[in-house]
């Protein structure tokens, strides 16, 4: 038995991308070894967002757009914590857009599952920053009017140390993405192409299968001029796989004065008494 | 005996250097003092000063005007009015100017002589410093001892400096005779002290006058307590991630100002359903928007009442004084422990660049207690038997623990279901009552029976006590809130109809306090004092207020 399964009333639409991420995960801890109680999934709010609640494991479904935060709050307080954030592409790229950006500066040890499905799920089918320049969605009705933005290259663009990229259907491939990602050591982002069946029209099973394209076989993912080549590929030659991967100290890492997690550490109030020594 | 300097002149002019040396080395002399910095919103120029007031006895708040002005160039003759006693000294450093006026003093220190002497950009207020080192009753041993920063030939030029100045100044003053000195602070360190006393090993914030100093203070001794400080990427990044520290076991922090505190207050929402445990200071400052930056007010008591959509369980304390900064903080961290709540700490700018001496530190008054359940035992995260203690975190034992943003079930999985939500506003209302009935009821100080009755609340009781004592204390009386939210009306209860005349005092001018406290209790004030441009309030100030709400009654 997988002890991260849950038996509970899921939420998601018949035939969502989503289930596929969720048994991915479950199976790739699993097979890591890793232990429910020393696991922790953080979440922002959307339908992606909904996943802490259907696994077994510590979870933290926070504010839309702000899990991120919430995973640095965790990381400081106990490293210790396998640390996995999943939220979707509005949540992380939309209204956390800040945050993604300066959290992947601070190179924190943990796993980053973004289920891309190119459209605001939770909200009805409303445009994300990932939805394709003039598609119509039930908001623009005109087709989209600004630009999409490529994560993958965004995240190359800012020092990510670990970017990939994978398509829900290919189970097996995203399940060792993510355990890739899970043996990282720093920040591991995989941007999950995820077909909406209720409110993405163009971006379908179909589409996703028929437009991306696994990284040929020797594929260089230390080489970063390369992962910058590849990551502006567009349709049909959208590729999977890992972009990039290269081992830089960690953020916990840079925190030299602390030499265990800073729960482990014991205060009495009296431990001020030596700061007050400098008040005299 | 209780004498004021000013120091004034532009940003940049090294004027804090100046004020952090001398206080130092009065403080170390026996002195009591109070200092407060007035500075613009500027990284040059502008006119700044800086008030210490000295004593032989304690102090509550510093004078409004000057025994010793300092001047750093002209513009103090602008000022005068507004800064010097009558019969005050003023140190000019910069200036041809001689003032009009009759009975003030003038020690003129040239500047272009002082800077030809030392060859140094700001060696005048070095020599102001050693000037008045010497009138203070200081030795040359005191001014060798000052402790200088720099590099070493930029220490000597102006220890130099400040020797020009000393030997060219009469002693005027005789130190007290002291030598049970207490510790030296300001409010921003203060609860900075009283948070680390309480556990804190998680702060992060986005920095923000006048809250800044609380960051700095904690980044710069995090390697000696084991702290972990961030600078985040903004407050909504800042609030946010202290829930995430505190759902993983830390104590955590953060503290900005009026600006990122409106950011922040999702995350203020977040905390409480969550039941994360953490405090978010607000130190206030003058708003809307980007309002008054460096000065200081209480616009803040509606934004932190109404912090955040929705109702749910959360404490607001407001420190009344430098020393009680260190206490409130130390309080704040274990009631939202205690709790698994937000607690908002109101401070102002008056606090945080108000610097002072404590007495000592009071131990028996600071706790860093453990609400933890034991390890191993039977655990559901949102008890519906459980309002308070008995807390585990992610990652504590075997318990899985999912902390959750929506109305949600005893094992915090969501649930739009009536029953659930009616529940869970019962347990929002449960809490409040029990807090109510923890909380500290609000202080008295002065006539049994009171004519008129001040009402007020964080910062301002000091000030009010001093006006109290100088006015009429068999006629007045302070009533005085540190814990605004929430109320206990059977706390109140003993007060009413204690007065004639009731007088709500505020730094606002909406009395959103005394507003509040009519809509819980039903009990109205009758007049108002109200600062609201920005400047702390004094004991003048009320006064002058006092006896034209006498005159009208
Ligand atoms: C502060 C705030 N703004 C807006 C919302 C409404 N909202 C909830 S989820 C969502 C977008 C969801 O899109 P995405 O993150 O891509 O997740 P998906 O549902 O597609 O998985 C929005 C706008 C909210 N909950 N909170
Ligand atoms: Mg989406």
């Amino acid at each position: 038995m997988n002890p991260f399964k849950k038996d509970v009333k899921n939420a998601w639409c018949p035939g969502c991308g989503n289930f596929a991420i969720l048994n991915a995960l479950q199976a790739a801890l699993h097979d890591e070894g890793i232990a429910p109680h020393e696991t922790m999934i953080v979440s922002g709010i959307g339908q992606a967002a909904k996943l802490p609640h259907y696994i077994s494991a510590n979870g933290y479904n926070g504010l839309h757009g702000r899990s991120l935060p919430a995973a640095l709050g965790v990381h400081a307080a106990n490293p210790k914590l396998k640390l996995i954030v999943t939220s979707g592409d509005g949540d992380t790229y939309g209204e956390g857009g800040n945050h993604f950006i300066h959290h992947v500066r601070r190179n924190i040890n943990m796993l980053h599952l973004v289920h891309d499905n190119q459209v605001y799920g939770l909200t009805k089918g409303q445009g994300s920053p990932t939805t394709a320049m003039g598609q119509v969605t039930t908001l623009q009705k005109d087709g989209m009017k600004s630009m999409p933005i490529n994560p993958v290259l965004l995240a190359l663009s800012l020092g990510a140390t670990f970017v990939a990229r994978a398509y829900s259907q290919n189970i097996d491939q995203l399940k060792d993405l993510i355990k890739a990602g899970l043996n990282h050591k720093g920040y591991a982002m995989i941007d999950i192409f995820q077909p909406c069946v209720s409110f993405n029209k163009v971006n379908t099973y179909q589409w996703y299968s028929a437009n991306t394209k696994p990284l040929p076989d020797d594929y260089d993912p230390s080489n970063l001029a390369l992962a910058i080549e590849y990551a502006q590929k567009e349709a049909p030659d959208l590729p999977l796989g890992i972009l990039y991967q290269v081992e830089k100290p960690h953020f916990m890492e840079r925190q030299t004065h602390l030499e265990k997690p800073i729960i482990e550490y014991e205060r009495k109030p009296q431990d001020i008494q030596h700061l007050l020594e400098n008040h005299r | 005996m209780t004498k004021t300097v000013i120091l004034s002149g532009a940003a940049g002019g090294g004027l804090n250097s100046i004020q952090d040396f001398l206080e130092q080395s009065f403080h170390k002399k026996g002195y009591y003092f109070y200092s407060y910095r007035n500075y613009m919103s500027r990284v040059r120029g502008g006119f700044n000063y800086m008030i210490i007031t000295l004593s032989d006895q304690p102090l509550k708040t510093c004078e409004p005007k000057g025994d010793y002005v300092v001047s750093l160039d002209d513009q103090v003759y602008d000022h005068l009015d507004e800064l010097l006693k009558p019969g005050g000294q003023i140190l000019v450093m910069d200036s041809d100017h001689k003032t009009d006026a009759q009975d003030i003093m003038v020690v003129q220190f040239p500047k272009e002589e002082v800077d030809q002497v030392f060859a140094h950009p700001n060696a005048s207020g070095m020599v102001a410093l050693g000037y008045l080192a010497k009138v203070f009753g200081l030795d040359e041993a005191d001014v060798d001892a000052i402790e200088m920063p720099w590099s070493e030939k930029v220490n000597a030029s102006n220890l130099a400096a400040v020797k020009y100045g000393f030997v060219r100044a009469e002693k005027e003053i005789e130190p007290p005779l002291r030598a049970d000195m207490g510790y030296q602070m300001d409010g921003n360190q203060a609860i900075a002290l009283g948070a680390l006393a309480g556990g804190l090993n998680f702060y992060c914030a986005y920095p923000m006058s006048p809250a800044t100093g609380i960051l700095q203070y904690i980044t710069n001794n995090e390697k000696a307590m084991h702290v972990f400080t961030e600078q985040a990427e903004d407050e909504i990044a800042a609030a946010v991630s202290i829930t995430g520290a505190a759902a993983a076991g830390a104590r955590a922090m953060t503290a900005t100002s009026g600006g990122g505190f409106a950011l922040m207050t999702e995350g203020i929402g977040l905390a409480a359903i969550a039941e994360t445990p953490v405090v978010i200071a607000n130190v206030m400052r003058p708003g809307p928007a980007t309002g008054l930056p460096t000065r200081t007010d209480q616009g803040d008591f509606y934004q932190a009442l109404g912090a955040a959509q929705g109702e749910f369980p959360k404490i607001i304390l407001a420190p009344d004084s430098v020393s009680d900064c260190l206490y409130t903080s130390n309080r704040a961290m274990d009631l939202a422990h205690r709790f698994r709540l937000p607690v908002i700490l109101l401070s102002d700018q008056y606090l945080a660049n108000s610097s002072t001496e404590l007495p000592g530190v009071d131990y028996d008054q600071l706790v860093n207690n453990s609400y933890l359940a034991p390890k191993g035992s039977d655990y559901t995260i949102y008890d519906k038997d459980v309002l308070e203690g008995n807390a585990k975190y992610a990652g504590y034992d075997e318990s899985l623990l999912l902390y959750d943003s929506h109305i949600h079930l005893e094992d915090g999985f969501y649930s739009e279901s009536a029953e659930v939500t009616n529940r869970y506003k019962q347990r929002v209302l449960d809490k409040l009552a029990l807090i109510a009935n923890t909380l500290k009821p609000p202080t008295y100080y002065g006539a049994d029976d009171p004519d008129v009755l001040l009402v007020s609340w964080g910062s301002n009781r000091p000030i009010l006590e001093d006006a109290i004592d100088r006015w009429d204390k068999s006629k007045l009386g302070l009533l005085h809130f540190t814990d605004l939210y929430p109320l206990n009306p059977q706390h109140l209860a003993p007060y009413f109809g204690k007065a004639k005349t009731v007088v709500n005092v505020e730094m606002n001018g909406f009395n959103q306090f005394g507003k509040y406290l009519r809509g819980q209790t039903g009990w109205n004030f009758d007049h108002s004092i109200n600062r609201y441009d920005g400047r702390p309030l004094n004991v003048d100030y009320v006064i002058e207020r006092l006896e034209e709400i006498h005159e009208s009654l």
